[in-house]
C-alpha cells in the first residue's frame, strides 16, 4: 500500500508538519475526521516533523511513532484510546518543537475577535459548556488545548473533533456524523453548530469553571491577577520547560487578560451567564 | 483565660519557592511540589516581612503599622496566617534553609 493510500491526516499545526497513517479504513476515517480542522493542509511533498501510524492489532489498533527525541511510541488500544493517544503524542511533540508557546489545557471560543478560555479540571465540564456556547453561535477554537504564544499572547486554534464523555442533556442533540468511540463521543469540527476559527486571535478572557452541582445557581466572580495565576498555572502543560519554570509566562498572561471564576450549575443557565459576559455584559460579574 | 500567643521565631520560607508580586498579592511557585499558591494582600505582607523578622510579635507590629489596625487584631491575623503557611508547607525547618526572599 502506498504512503498516500494509508494517509489519514496531513496538516501543519503551529508550523509543524504532521502525518497520520492508518492501515484500515475505520481507523483512517476516525483519525481523518478527528484532525480534519486542525491547522492547515500539508502539501504532498512537504516534510513531516511528526508521523504516526495506526495498524490493526488484537481487536484494536497499535499506534506507533518514532519521535526525533525521546522514547518511541508503541501503544495498543481501542478506538477511544487511539484518538486519545494520537492527540497526546501530537501535543507532546508540538510542545517540544514549539517552546515559544504555552500550551494550556482549556476549551476556547471566540467572542468579539478574541479568545475566551474555559479552564477546568479534567471532567470539570469545559467541553459540554463549549458545546453549549457553540449553540449560541460563538466560533470554536478548541475544547481541549490552546497554545498561547508567550510574547504576543495570541491564542492558536486546535479545532479537533469536540470530545464529550457523555451524551449532552436533551435539547442539545449531537449531529448524525458524531463518532461514537465507546467511552467518548467525538463531533468533527465541520459538524459543529458554529464556525471554526482558523487564525490566531488575542486572548480576551479567561474563565475558571468550578462545578457547584446541577441545581446550583451559576455565578461569576472577577478574580485578582494573583488568584488567576494560581488557577492558570495548573492548566499549563509542562510549565517547567519554560523560563522561570513557566511562572513568568503565566503571570504575563494574567497581567494582560481579565479572569473570572465561574460557579457552574445548570448547563443552560450557566451558558446564559457566560454568553452575556462574552457579549460584553460585565455587570453580571461580582467585583 | 486565653493563652498568650507564642513569640517563638518561626522557620524561614522554605527553599525552592519562587515568588512574583501581582497587584499587591504574591503568587508562590513551589517547584518541588509543583504547586502555585496565591496569598491575599495581608498574607503576602507577612510572607514578605519574613525576610526581615520571623518573630510573630514583631510581624504583628509591622502589620499593625502597615494596615492601621489594633495590635490584638494584627497578632491574631499573624498567628492565623503563620498557621496557614505551616499547613501549606511554605516554611522550612528552622536553622536549615536561608529561604527565598519574596519579590
Amino acid at each position: 500500500m502506498s504512503a498516500s493510500a494509508t494517509e489519514a491526516a496531513a496538516f501543519s499545526f503551529l508550523g509543524c508538519g504532521v502525518r497520520v497513517h492508518g492501515d484500515d479504513p475505520h481507523a483512517r476515517s476516525a483519525l481523518a475526521r478527528n484532525f480534519a480542522s486542525v491547522g492547515s493542509p500539508l502539501g504532498d511533498g512537504a516534510r513531516a516533523d511528526i508521523e504516526m501510524t495506526a495498524r490493526t492489532a488484537d481487536g484494536g489498533w497499535r499506534l506507533s511513532a518514532e519521535p526525533a527525541a525521546g522514547a518511541p511510541l508503541d501503544v495498543t488500544c481501542d478506538l477511544a484510546g487511539l484518538l486519545f493517544t494520537a492527540e497526546k503524542h501530537l501535543i507532546l511533540e508540538v510542545q517540544r518543537l514549539r517552546p515559544s508557546h504555552l500550551f494550556l489545557h482549556a476549551a476556547a471560543v471566540e467572542a468579539a475577535g478574541t479568545a475566551c478560555l474555559l479552564v477546568a479540571a479534567s471532567g470539570g465540564g469545559k467541553s459540554i459548556l463549549c458545546w453549549r456556547l457553540l449553540q449560541e453561535g460563538f466560533p470554536y477554537l478548541s475544547d481541549e488545548l490552546v497554545p498561547v504564544e508567550t510574547g504576543s499572547r495570541l491564542a492558536h486554534p486546535y479545532a479537533h473533533a469536540l470530545c464529550l464523555k457523555a451524551e449532552p442533556p436533551s435539547g442539545l442533540p449531537l449531529p448524525a456524523g458524531t463518532m461514537r468511540a465507546g467511552r467518548t463521543l467525538h463531533v468533527p469540527a465541520d459538524l459543529l453548530p458554529a464556525p471554526v476559527v482558523r487564525r490566531s486571535v488575542p486572548l480576551g478572557k479567561i474563565l475558571f469553571l468550578e462545578f457547584a452541582g446541577s441545581g446550583a445557581v451559576p455565578a461569576l466572580e472577577r478574580l485578582s491577577r494573583a488568584a488567576a495565576a494560581a488557577r492558570l498555572y495548573p492548566a499549563a502543560l509542562n510549565p517547567l520547560a519554560h523560563p522561570g519554570d513557566g511562572l513568568d509566562a503565566v503571570v504575563a498572561v494574567v497581567e494582560a487578560v481579565p479572569a473570572w471564576r465561574v460557579r457552574t450549575g445548570d448547563l443552560d443557565a450557566t451558558a446564559r451567564e457566560v454568553a452575556a459576559l462574552l457579549r460584553g455584559d460585565d455587570s453580571r460579574s461580582a467585583a | 483565660m486565653e493563652t498568650p500567643a507564642s513569640d517563638e521565631e518561626v522557620p524561614p520560607p522554605r527553599e525552592g519557592l519562587v515568588s512574583r508580586w501581582l497587584d499587591g498579592e504574591l503568587v508562590l511557585l513551589d517547584r518541588p511540589q509543583g504547586k502555585l499558591h496565591h496569598l491575599n494582600a495581608t498574607a503576602s505582607f507577612v510572607f514578605s516581612e519574613l525576610a526581615e523578622t520571623r518573630r510573630p510579635r514583631e510581624l504583628a507590629e509591622r502589620l499593625m503599622a502597615a494596615c492601621a489596625i489594633e495590635l490584638e487584631v494584627a497578632e491574631r491575623d499573624v498567628q492565623a496566617i503563620l498557621q496557614q503557611f505551616r499547613e501549606l508547607d511554605l516554611l522550612g525547618p528552622a536553622g536549615v534553609s536561608k529561604g527565598t526572599p519574596a519579590g
